[in-house]
């Protein structure tokens, strides 16, 4: 029985050293190319340890750096320079979106054609067709099971439609995209455009060049990478909260109306839905949680759609951790708590978006029923009321009404006319006369809310008091997402334009900012973009990644430190949750799942739960965890996107 | 890891009936999928069943599996071969609001109950009732009485209702299913009595097409 040995590549000595090694150059300029952005982009070293280690083909590689140890690390010191530097000229250079060309310059660095400066950086690199062959190398070197086969490799696709024969796709996507941002489109026909986009482009990609002889595996590869890209690109355009303007679906309200909802009920236990409960329920659902809050770090509705499912695989850990019949009778409640107590945002627009653009092929079968579970989930909650949970009725009124008073205290005393400022009355102004002064629910209205979750009638009255807060958020978020100059210059002239829209209404900033530091701190991070003004923007972006470089010594010095710091609290933890095992064991399982908690719990649990023959189905799947963990980084694939959105 | 080496294919017995396939005989026709949703109340051992079901039947490239509330079985039956998905859902009365959500699109349910509680065959008969009702019209609906491992068996000359334990007697669940045109079954998930006819006869039913 295969266990969780997919990651595992120190068994194939088939590949020679310097294959090796040129494998890791490969990845180590890839690499570079990823973490110099990320430092400029974020000042976090956290976030830019985690782009560096879990990089799902360098991860694959660490043990192999290991094995070749300091030649590999020259290696990388130099190509981080190379990569630094390509960054600056890349700035410098493209300075209006090109579609073709960033893909050329930015993934994998192909050679360019008749570029002097490139050249001369490039001189190591690797041009596209080496680039193909080191992949497929690659792929050799690894352990050559089905699953390795199947794992989804965003990367490769990137390289593929960066190699000069697959222009012509490339264009097709381009042109797709402009025509899509042309219009206005009803939700319905976005769905219908992007489908029927996405099967002929399939069509197209199938008779080019590169994809002709590829195996069916392959292919399915690239189709998967292709609606990860087009839907990366028209995100901001069909995620419903990312959409600037009005919409055509009740997603957004549908969403607040669950947040606020959840947040009534925050004072449900696992008893009232009958979860029984057990020593490291808590560890475990902790653990749910964090895998389903990820999935608004995500643009695509494949990985989405993952998150999604990686809470579902947790939660079955932990059904099988604490007793061993599992089933939707034991699972739905812990879906349900699970929900309940992360709360993320935007649950409802998230599942409607996958729903809606996931290719409906990989939404039947076992994705098709977790997502179905999860949407069991939210209308459960957005229909419960007391007969739904093991509560008195006396009882759940006196939690509600005690939840009300915490949530009416918790709240930042703001002052009376910023209250006005709402979503419905910046965008329209006709409705605000039904937006009654009361953003704030009192048990009342919370009944209602309760009683009648789907009733959006009710809708208008409980406008959420932070909305204006969260379009600024929403558009400093899209800031820091993306260095784009037509994307700069949208947020610049929406920026302003709701800036002062809100000043036409009140004069006062709203509220919320002030309790997003890290979103405060991004945004004036696009306040400096601002400042410099458009002309000038390339120049500060270079500017800023020459900053970075200097700064390169100490993030890695503060990636160190915070390395270990995480690996220390992953290790007590894991210790936590199975106190049965030696400490030992868990330290060096951690050690060899290359410090993943997701895949680590997992052999875990099989290792403490040896005689539950249906523990196969989570050791046999345990690859797609592994597969999703190195997501974990949650940002890299986006990173990689942007990298040839930008420029 | 329990008897997945035991290869076995569902009725074997005559290779014969090809006719209505046409020429499809070789070995690796395309598998047919069924999407049978699972209902009944909490604890009467849905999950088991197809536990049972799934654990019994030898089926190469086991696929991803995240957990037990979504299995998938292929079996091959006469001539044709089946992949059943199997849909569990959760029998809580709390919950049956949700159930719609599940036996969407269905070719077949199995519903569920527990021969040594009564009350559990009149939830199966308000499943009955409500797939019939709203379900796909063409859906294949077998009621299945498990537990039947905990009613001793008693020698077959004897009376049923001596049994110990069972609250439901078979004549009694079989007349209402054949009134109500259910296939029906008894079935003990622990022991693995009866567990494969319920698919195999579910596979074999005309209106799960090829």
């Amino acid at each position: 029985m295969e266990s969780t040995t997919e990651n595992r590549v120190e068994t194939i000595p088939t590949t020679s050293t310097e294959d090796k090694i040129k494998d890791i150059e490969q990845d180590a300029t890839k690499d570079i190319t990823l973490q110099s952005k990320e430092i400029k982009r974020s000042s976090s070293p956290f976030e830019y340890q985690k782009v560096a280690q879990f990089d799902p083909l360098s991860n694959n590689k660490d043990k192999q750096s290991e094995e070749i140890g300091t030649n590999s690390k020259e290696i990388i010191n130099e190509k981080q320079e190379n990569g630094i530097k390509q960054d600056q000229t890349n700035e410098k250079e493209n300075t209006k979106f090109e579609f073709t060309r960033s893909l050329e310059t930015n993934l994998l660095s192909s050679q360019r054609d008749g570029d002097s400066s490139y050249d001369s950086i490039n001189e190591k690199q690797i041009t596209a067709s080496t680039v193909e062959s080191v992949v497929r190398q690659h792929k050799l070197s690894r352990k050559p099971s089905p699953q390795q086969d199947a794992q989804f490799d965003f990367g490769k696709f990137l390289q593929q439609m960066s190699n000069p024969s697959a222009q012509n796709i490339a264009r097709y996507v381009k042109n797709f995209e402009k025509e899509f941002e042309r219009k206005a489109w009803t939700v319905n026909e976005q769905i219908r455009i992007i489908h029927d986009f996405l099967d002929f482009i399939a069509l197209k990609m199938r008779n080019c060049e590169l994809w002709r002889n590829s195996s069916d595996v392959e292919f399915e590869n690239a189709k998967e990478g292709m609606e990860k890209l087009v839907m990366n690109r028209l995100y901001k355009l069909t995620f419903s909260p990312a959409i600037h303007g009005s919409v055509t679906t009740d997603d957004r309200e549908r969403d607040e109306i669950l947040h606020q909802k959840i947040q009534i009920f925050r004072w449900v236990k696992e008893e009232h839905l009958d979860i029984p409960t057990a020593p490291h329920n808590e560890q475990f659902l902790d653990f749910a949680k964090k895998e389903l809050l990820k999935i608004n770090y995500f643009k695509a509705p494949r990985d989405k759609l993952i998150c999604i499912l990686n809470c579902c695989k947790v939660i079955f850990g932990l059904i099988r951790h604490v007793d061993g019949e599992e089933g939707a009778d034991k699972f739905l409640p812990i879906l349900i708590f699970v929900v309940l107590s992360a709360n993320p945002e935007h649950l409802v627009s998230n599942v409607q978006y996958i729903s809606r653009f996931r290719n409906p092929e990989k939404l039947q079968s076992e994705a098709g029923y977790y997502l179905s579970s999860l949407m069991g989930a939210i209308s459960f909650i957005e229909n419960m009321d007391a007969s739904s949970l093991s509560i008195t009725q006396e009882d759940f009124d006196k939690n509600i009404e005690v939840t009300m008073k915490e949530l009416e205290r918790e709240r930042p005393k703001i002052p009376e006319n910023t209250r006005e400022i709402s979503y419905d009355n910046v965008l329209h102004p006709s409705r605000s006369a039904q937006n009654l002064r009361s953003p704030i629910l009192n048990p009342a209205q919370a009944r209602a809310l309760f009683e009648n979750g789907r009733n959006f009638a009710q809708r208008t009255i409980q406008k959420p008091l932070n909305i204006v807060g969260k379009i600024f958020a929403e558009i400093s978020n899209e800031a820091n997402e993306t260095l784009n100059t037509r994307q700069v210059n949208s947020n610049l002239e929406v920026n302003s334009s709701s800036q002062s829209s809100s000043r036409s209404i009140s004069p006062q900033r709203p509220p919320s900012i002030n309790e997003q530091p890290v979103r405060h701190r991004r945004l004036s991070d696009s306040d400096l973009l601002q400042d410099q003004g458009s002309r000038e923007r390339s120049d500060s972006v270079s500017s800023r990644s020459s900053r970075a470089s200097n700064d390169f010594s100490d993030v890695q010095a503060e990636v160190a430190r915070v390395s270990e710091a995480e690996f220390q609290a992953s290790l007590a933890k894991l210790i936590s949750m199975f106190p049965d095992m030696d400490s030992e064991v868990c330290e060096s399982v951690l050690q060899a799942n290359e410090w993943r908690m997701t895949s680590s719990i997992d052999q875990l649990l099989e290792m403490s739960n040896p005689n539950i023959g249906r523990s196969d189905f989570y050791r046999e799947n345990s690859f797609e965890l592994n597969n999703i963990s190195d997501n974990d980084n949650n940002p890299r694939d986006e990173e990689k996107n942007e990298l040839f959105a930008v420029s | 890891m329990s008897n997945t080496s035991r290869q076995s294919t569902l009725s074997s017995e005559s290779p014969a009936r090809a006719g209505g396939e046409g020429t499809n005989q070789q070995p690796n026709l395309k598998p047919v999928q069924v999407k049978l949703v699972l209902l009944g109340e909490a604890a009467v051992g849905k999950s088991s069943l197809v536990l049972r079901f799934v654990n019994n039947e030898f089926q190469e490239n086991k696929e991803p599996t995240i957990g037990a509330a979504f299995l998938t079985q292929k079996c091959r039956l006469e001539d044709k071969v089946i992949k059943f998905e199997i849909w569990d859902t959760a029998g809580q009365e709390r919950f049956h609001s949700l159930a719609p959500m599940y036996y969407r699109n269905a070719q077949a349910a199995v519903v569920v109950y527990d021969v040594t509680k009564a009350a559990s065959l009149d939830k199966a008969k308000s499943w009955v009732k409500e797939l019939q009702r709203q379900a796909n019209p063409n859906i294949v609906i077998a009621l299945a009485g498990n537990k039947i491992d905990l009613v001793q068996p008693i020698e077959e000359s004897e009376d049923e209702s001596t049994e110990s334990g069972r609250q439901v007697p078979t004549e009694e669940a079989k007349a209402y299913a054949n009134e109500f045109g259910l296939l029906f079954f008894e079935t003990s998930a622990k022991k693995g009595d009866g567990v494969r006819d319920v698919f195999t006869e579910i596979g074999m039913n005309d209106l799960i097409k090829i």
